[in-house]
């Protein structure tokens, strides 16, 4: 069993490449070969498994964030002066 | 605020009421973007001087708010393209330093300085029910530096792809999955530590 995770270790990428991979697989079908490499590499290491589970969270957490923006009646506002400003460019 | 009809079917209100209408809306959609009260505001004008000059073009097919909108996120993605070519940075470079306070030499997590990914437990996706979570996101995402903020805006909020962001904002793709990383990266981070932090387990 050992033998087998020193050659994944190996032959996989390290976790700063394989982060790296993650973050692209977001956008992009990875290549095949890229595809496994990175699979065997979370195989044995969580970190890195835990690494993605948090990009797509925060993928998740992004998209609810936006829609919230639209729906929520927050407190932001136009200031007085930015009214003004706008009022007299529209006027001018 | 819904729209009516009546207003989606006739032509375009009379603008001196825009300010009251939309301004607002407007104004929190660019700061949810730009993240900059000044910026923003910026933006409302020139979305509502631009509509001003383009309003018989305005066919009434979409609401006058959507048109609005559609304006306003094309000012946003030149706004985020002058800062994109602002200051030409080697991503690749600062990427690598970045990544060094997270990985050793040899690109193993630096876990034993609590750089690793911590256990942000089974419940995680109890924290997108609370509100202060997404302050918190809010304020992580205003750390951001403004170049990959807004590629990561119009990544994730405005859900584009990358050939189009590259488009909009004359970046090649390696500058996007760059950029894209780093702010990954980070965001990551600044939710563990300022969010989970007090869930995370060493490990």
């Amino acid at each position: 069993m050992n033998a087998l995770i020193n050659w994944i270790a190996k032959n996989t990428p390290s976790c700063k490449e394989a982060v790296k991979l993650a973050s692209y697989s977001m956008e992009h079908r990875l290549p095949l070969t890229r595809a496994i490499q990175l699979r065997l590499h979370m195989l044995i290491c969580d970190l890195c498994k835990r690494y993605l589970l948090q990009l797509r969270f925060l993928r998740l957490a992004m998209r609810r964030y936006s829609r919230q923006l639209e729906d929520q009646a927050s407190a932001a506002t136009l200031s007085v002066e930015a009214r003004s400003r706008i009022e007299r460019a529209l006027h001018s | 605020m819904t729209n009516t009809t009546a207003e989606t079917a006739r032509t375009a209100s009379n603008p001196e009421t825009w300010i009251d209408r939309y301004g607002d809306y407007l104004f929190r959609f660019a700061i949810s973007r730009v993240r900059n009260g000044s910026v923003a505001e910026e933006l409302v004008q020139d979305t509502l001087v631009a509509a001003l000059q383009a309003r018989e073009r305005f066919a009434g097919k979409s609401s006058e708010r959507s048109w609005l909108t559609g304006i306003l996120k094309h000012k946003i993605i030149d706004h985020f393209r002058k800062m994109a070519r602002e200051q030409p940075v080697d991503d690749v470079q600062i990427l690598n330093a970045e990544l060094e306070a997270f990985f050793d030499q040899d690109g193993h997590w630096r876990a034993d300085a609590g750089m690793g990914p911590a256990d942000w437990g089974v419940d995680a996706s109890s924290a997108l029910q609370q509100k202060e979570f997404f302050s918190a996101l809010q304020q992580c995402l205003s750390k951001l530096p403004a170049r990959i903020a807004g590629v990561f805006t119009l990544r994730e909020l405005e859900e584009q792809d990358t050939e189009t962001i590259c488009k909009s904002l004359s970046l090649s793709p390696t500058n996007v999955w760059v950029m894209l990383h780093r702010a990954r990266v980070q965001l990551r981070r600044c939710l563990e530590v300022n969010w989970f932090g007090q869930k995370a387990k060493k490990t």
